[in-house]
């Protein structure tokens, strides 16, 4: 009776020792460094889904914590992303959708993309596969482990916009920092930000907004999807070796050239983890 | 993967058959597959995925040798069937998630492997699987049970929970004792009064890798719970506390959770009552602060609502909330005697039960924080406060009589109120209030067969108007048949008033079960326990094939 | 997928070959106390019942209704032992008893809130009954329940009690 009793209250006091309680402000003190590695962001998101504006305000917090290290783009997709009538007088009848976004988020009902999308809002950070999708909570950590991290690869993008046919041509520019053998692929969308449309919101009330202002949002890409393979068959990139590209794309009718941005990034095509995004204004 | 099934097979037959004879040890075991052949419908929103059917199914393997006992469960989703969890197509796929191994003797048992438990009431430990639901937070790593003296039960675990076919992040401990006073003590055990206490301690570990906010590693819960009876009375309670846990269901607060319920109940023969109340805040608890949905919770809040089993009467089911909630339950069953007036010839059952549940009120910490506001205390809020605005409320009567050797009847009327918006996460949607009737009734129209028929309605005047439901079932001996019509005839929209009308037939025997159906359902959620999921609507074919061995 | 139902038929088809032990795992009863279910089945010799029930399954009730009237005259034929078993989570024996009470039921009842008995006897859904012969191994069971089944549990009880093979 006497050894239970002396290893119960052993075993107690192990148990009791683990227990943070946080004191008031909650926040950690220790700033971490930066060291220019940009991270991407992608939030699958729907104008009808009432619970994602939370999301877009968890990506306007980091980017305010974090100015310059998010890339984020907003991929309207899924059930909530669908068009819900052709009255433009309605609610819910601007067509966000895009190719690309169809692609990998699927419409909701036929299909659910490459990334499976059954519920939004949802996201994935640096890393393009279906199980690193997280809820927009966990984003802060999920980048936290690439924040201090040094780029691999360094991007420029050079867009000049014509006025006269409304096209964007672009010249980026993949400089390598280190050596490697990686497989890479180069990826360039386009997003415009600053629209104003309805939005369903449940933190609002009613839940209906009219001037709800996107940002970042997908409209298309330059080179498909997956984009174009950069590097293959594992070969050996020497450090500061370039790799140069060209693009160009008419712009939609209703965009608006000044709210419109480029985002690249380049990722190992094997790992699909993403090793440095850019994003650069079209008109600066 | 066809030799993968041929050696558990010859496992169980050759096992069982030498078993017999000399002490082999025995294989026990359950199987169920349920696969969906899917149609478009676009009418009733059933959509129809890439690969057609979806098939879910399980295999459970027990061996039993004495005081050591081993098993295992295969799974396979080929693929999962739709409404079940399965965001990014994480739960497709075939394997074996659950494995163990057990020696137990009169003193001690210990298992290694997979396991469930339940601390108390569950108020901050409980794992368990609930197929239907897709709900399975089973954990991984070692429990202890030790018997030291009469009456006293002590438990010791630590693992990791499931997270489909990975496990969560979080390392979860916990010790729980039950001390029963009329066995520890022999002089007072054959007393008429039985007294009992618990308590129990649970702590869980995650890496805390957000930059922004000093998240806490390890997050730590108590429960201490009562359990007394004298003749017909008896009372249960449990009080549990949980230290700082942000996390995605709270919003990052760092406020404190507490939990209490209380159970009053008194039974003789013929009259049962039972008088609950329970006091929720803040108490979601789960090995991943940031998952989200059925995933990864370590406790689980016992419900206060009764379960319904007609389907208009579940049409509307609650859902626990563990972030806040109040709520009473009140429940009486009396029998009437054979041979009085109402009791009839052979007795008469009556069912009364009322559940209502509030929220709590809430306060702001500060004149500059609103409530719920991330990385702060979140709110405060007095212990018991009970708020103004109504989460569900359920007043259901069920009178069951048999009528003569071939007739029996129970009648149930439900008068309910469910705060849509609260308890599907919508913004905009009206309350409901409804009201019930449902009579199902049994014929034995001759000694091989006979025919059960439930006829239901539901009238509302907000969501979907009122429904009608018919269902007939024959059953001979050995074979069942059954059509069942939902109708939404009340619908505000002519063009949805659908007949969601479904077919089936079955073969049950021994332990074996087969059911082929063919039809519409519709969407809706399906509950148990307070935990719920959504069904999405579906047209096609059913089959289900289940068997115990 | 074809193996996998050949599989399974062959499994089906074998469950009707052997008995059974049940698990030794501990429950309690509706006061609370703990027990262990080697020590609830004994009968002397005689046949026992075991039925998987819960308080929100109306097929089990009507199940446990019926073999309620018959019980008295059950016990005279085949000095059956009857016993039900709740699978109702968390609030169990607070709840089971008045219930229980509220029908005026006469079998042994008992809670295994945690599911450990339903687990360690490949139960999937309720209703789900067993039945045991005079040395405690399983030798019939029978899942869900339709009007009339009573009678089928009765032709085995009557067969086990009097010595004779169930097949």
């Amino acid at each position: 009776m006497k050894r239970t009793g002396i290893l119960t209250g052993i075993v107690l006091s192990i148990f009791f020792a683990g227990c943070d309680i946080v004191e008031s402000p909650y926040l950690e003190t220790d700033t971490p460094v930066w060291n220019g590695r940009k991270i991407l962001i992608l939030d699958f998101t729907g104008h009808m889904c009432g619970n994602c504006p939370s999301a877009h305000r968890t990506l306007s917090q980091l980017q305010e914590n974090y100015p310059e290290a998010i890339v984020p783009i907003a991929v309207h997709c899924g059930y909530f992303g669908v068009v819900a009538t052709s009255n433009p007088n309605q609610p819910y009848h601007y067509n966000f959708n895009t190719g690309v976004g169809l692609e990998l988020g699927g419409n909701g009902f036929t299909n659910y993309g490459y990334y499976n999308i059954r519920s939004q809002p949802i996201g994935v950070v640096n890393q393009l596969i279906p199980e690193a999708l997280s809820a927009h909570d966990a984003w802060a950590g999920n980048m936290a482990s690439y924040y201090s991290l040094f780029p691999e690869v360094q991007v420029q993008i050079t867009p000049v916009f014509d006025e006269s046919d409304s096209s964007i041509n672009l010249t980026i520019d993949v400089t390598a920092q280190i050596v490697s053998t990686r497989n890479l692929n180069l990826a360039a969308y386009i997003t415009e930000s600053h629209i104003i449309e309805w939005q369903m919101d449940y933190t609002q009330s009613p839940s209906n907004v009219q001037n709800y202002e996107h940002n970042h949002v997908l409209r298309g890409s330059f080179n498909g999807t997956w984009g174009d393979a950069i590097n293959t068959a594992n070969a050996a990139i020497t450090r500061n070796q370039k790799f140069t590209k060209n693009y160009s794309l008419k712009t939609g009718t209703d965009w608006v050239p000044e709210n419109l941005s480029v985002v690249a990034f380049v990722y190992d095509s094997d790992t699909k983890e993403v090793l440095q995004a850019e994003e650069t204004h079209v008109i600066e | 993967m066809k030799h993968f099934f041929v050696v558990p097979v010859l496992l169980v037959l050759g096992f069982n058959a030498l078993a017999q004879e000399q002490n082999y040890g025995q294989i026990t075991g359950n199987f169920q597959a349920d696969a969906q052949y899917y149609i478009t419908d676009t009418l009733i929103g059933a959509s129809s995925p890439a690969e057609k059917t979806m098939l879910n199914s399980y295999a459970n393997f027990i061996y039993t040798l004495g005081n050591f006992s081993a098993g295992f469960r295969y799974e396979g989703y080929m693929n999962t069937m739709l409404g079940f969890p399965n965001l990014g197509g994480v739960n497709d796929g075939i394997g074996i998630p659950y494995r163990w191994a057990t020696f137990s003797n009169n003193q001690l048992e210990v298992t290694a492997g997979n396991f469930y438990e339940q601390f108390g009431n569950g108020l901050i430990l409980r794992s368990y699987e609930e197929k239907q639901l897709g709900y399975d937070n089973a954990f991984d790593g070692i429990r202890v049970k030790i018997s030291p003296y009469n009456g006293i039960h002590l438990k010791a675990i630590a693992g990791l929970q499931r997270f489909y076919w990975q496990k969560g992040p979080g390392i979860v401990k916990g010790v729980d004792g039950d001390f029963l006073i009329n066995e520890i003590f022999s002089g007072i055990r054959d007393a008429s009064w039985q007294l009992g206490f618990g308590g129990s301690f649970v702590t869980k570990y995650q890496k805390d890798e957000d930059p922004i906010y000093d998240l806490p590693q390890n997050v730590g819960a108590a429960a201490g719970r009562i359990n007394f009876s004298l003749a017909g009375f008896n009372l249960i309670s449990e009080y549990a506390y949980k230290i700082n846990d942000p996390s995605s269901d709270n919003g990052l607060i760092f406020r404190p959770g507490q939990a209490l319920m209380i159970n009053a109940s008194y039974s003789r023969s013929g009259l049962g009552i039972i008088l609950s109340t329970k006091w929720v805040d803040n108490m979601s608890f789960r090995s991943d602060r940031y998952a989200i949905g059925t995933d990864l919770h370590i406790n689980q809040i016992p419900e206060i609502t009764k379960n319904h089993a007609y389907s208009l009467t579940a049409f509307y089911p609650y859902a626990t909330q563990p972030k806040g909630e109040w709520g009473v339950q009140g429940e009486v069953f009396y029998r009437f005697k054979r041979g009085t007036a109402l009791g009839g010839k052979y007795g008469t059952a009556l069912a009364v039960n009322f559940s209502r549940i509030q929220n709590t009120q809430q306060t702001q910490v500060d004149e500059f924080t609103p409530i719920g506001a991330r990385g702060t205390y979140g709110y405060n809020t007095a212990f018991f406060s009970i708020g103004d605005s109504v989460y569900f409320q359920d007043l259901n009567i069920e009178f069951a009589k048999k009528w003569s050797s071939t007739f029996k009847s129970t009648f149930t009327y439900q008068n309910i109120i469910y705060n849509y918006n609260v308890l599907r996460g919508t913004a905009d949607h009206e309350t409901v209030y409804a009201h019930c009737a449902v009579a199902d009734l049994t014929f034995g129209i001759s000694d091989v067969l006979s025919l059960h028929t439930e006829m239901q309605a539901l009238f509302t005047q907000q969501d979907k108007g009122n429904w009608a439901m018919l269902m007939l079932e024959f059953s001979i001996p050995n074979w069942f048949f059954t059509i069942a019509d939902n109708w939404n005839y009340g619908n505000a929209d002519p063009t949805y008033r659908t007949h969601y009308l479904m077919g089936g037939f079955g073969y049950n025997n021994h332990g074996n079960r087969i059911q082929l159906s063919y039809g519409k359902q519709r969407e809706g959620i399906t509950c148990v326990g307070g935990v719920c999921r959504a069904v999405p609507a579906s047209n096609g074919i059913m089959l289900t094939i289940s068997s115990t061995f | 997928m074809k193996a996998f139902f050949a599989a399974a038929a062959i499994l089906i088809l074998s469950s009707v070959l052997v008995a059974q032990d049940i698990p030794q795992v501990q429950i309690k009863d509706l006061n609370g106390k703990t027990v262990n279910t080697k020590d609830i089945i004994k009968n002397n010799g005689k046949p026992v019942v075991i039925s998987f029930w819960a308080t929100w399954c109306k097929p089990c009730i009507k199940e446990l209704n019926a073999y309620n009237e018959l019980y008295p005259d059950w016990i005279k034929e085949t000095g059956v032992k009857i016993i039900a078993i709740s699978i109702d989570d968390s609030r169990s024996s607070s709840r089971v008893a008045p219930f229980v009470n509220g029908k005026a039921w006469d079998f042994d009842v008992f809670c295994d809130a945690n599911s450990d008995f339903k687990r360690g006897m490949n139960v999937g859904e309720v209703p789900h009954t067993f039945v045991l012969d005079k040395n405690g191994k399983v030798v019939w069971q029978h899942k869900s329940y339709m009007d009339g089944d009573e009678k089928k549990l009765y032709d085995v009880l009557k067969k086990l009690s009097k010595g004779e093979s169930i097949k």
